[in-house]
């Protein structure tokens, strides 16, 4: 799954954000490219969380903020499960990587 | 892991620290994009943890509010309930009203009983007002003159007036006044029933 993320995240955006990949695309492995200005709010950051239980999830950004807000996020989830990377080829060959 | 932060950053995230530990969590690390490294994290982590504050804030300011509000609502409730108790008149009977009072009676509860107790009274055309003290435990000292001229004011209304239950720190009271406020149209009965049974009596015997 490729998804684009971009803009100012709130709590709606981030439960179907989680709805989505822990239902239906439950365990598939995600291309998620953000958007540099993107932001989370407090209660979205909180939200995502739940991610964890998510498939493979590689986060493409050149952003240094978005990066360090997902470094936050994402600082005491499994790091085989979740990363950020620069660019999509080096994404994409760590997803490739991943068991399902 | 080795960083090198200029002071300044250094300086401006101390500045917030100390302003958050003041109570101030309005403020918020400037970041910056070109500033690509350990510390924005550290960075933004803190406008993170100022964000959370300033909710908890809202969120306990808001929840104080309502317990205040919740507070005078239930002060308000229960000031009707005290007044409402304090001054029970009741009906037993066609024109013979009955005022059981219960614990302390200072001079303000005494004017309200008065001012309650009379216009009663007069709206009733009450011939009898017994007045049970048997849950009065104290009455303030300068009160009791207050409680005797009301009992003078009923009977200017034409009513006669009872005292019963009256305990003997109370009737000490009534005793030590006699001298100082003349006469009294006081009858004294033991029991509520002795003076309801007593007007019941005077009222059969003026129908007979």
């Amino acid at each position: 799954m490729r998804v684009h993320v971009s803009g100012d995240i709130s709590l709606g955006d981030a439960e179907e954000y989680v709805a989505k990949f822990l239902g239906q695309y439950r365990g598939r492995h995600v291309l998620s490219v953000v958007a540099s200005g993107t932001e989370y709010s407090a209660k979205a950051r909180k939200h995502l969380l739940a991610m964890e239980e998510a498939g493979p999830h590689a986060t493409v950004t050149t952003s240094a903020l978005v990066r360090s807000a997902i470094n936050l996020m994402t600082r005491s989830t499994d790091p085989s499960r979740y990363r950020v990377f620069g660019n999509e080829f080096e994404a994409m060959a760590w997803l490739e990587d991943q068991e399902g | 892991m080795s960083v090198t932060i200029e002071g300044e950053r250094v300086d401006q995230l101390l500045r917030i620290i100390v302003a958050a530990a003041t109570g101030d969590y309005e403020l918020r690390v400037p970041l910056v994009e070109e500033d690509d490294d350990e510390f924005l994290e550290v960075e933004l982590g803190v406008n993170y943890l100022l964000e959370e504050l300033a909710l908890g804030k809202a969120k306990s300011d808001s929840q104080r509010q309502q317990l205040e509000a919740r507070a005078e609502e239930l002060a308000h409730q229960q000031s009707e309930l005290v007044e409402a108790l304090s001054t029970p008149v009741i009906a037993v009977w066609p024109g013979v009203l009955a005022l059981p009072l219960v614990g302390r009676i200072d001079d303000e509860r005494a004017a309200r009983i008065t001012a309650v107790l009379l216009e009663r009274v007069a709206a009733e055309r009450a011939t009898h007002v017994i007045l049970d003290l048997t849950g009065v435990g104290t009455i303030a000292g300068n009160t009791m003159p207050g409680l005797l001229r009301m009992v003078r004011a009923i009977g200017l209304l034409g009513a006669s007036c009872l005292l019963t239950g009256i305990s003997p720190a109370v009737a000490q009271q009534i005793v030590a006044l006699g001298e100082v406020e003349g006469r009294a149209p006081v009858r004294a009965l033991a029991q509520l029933s002795d003076a309801l049974a007593h007007v019941l009596a005077q009222k059969g015997a003026l129908r007979g």
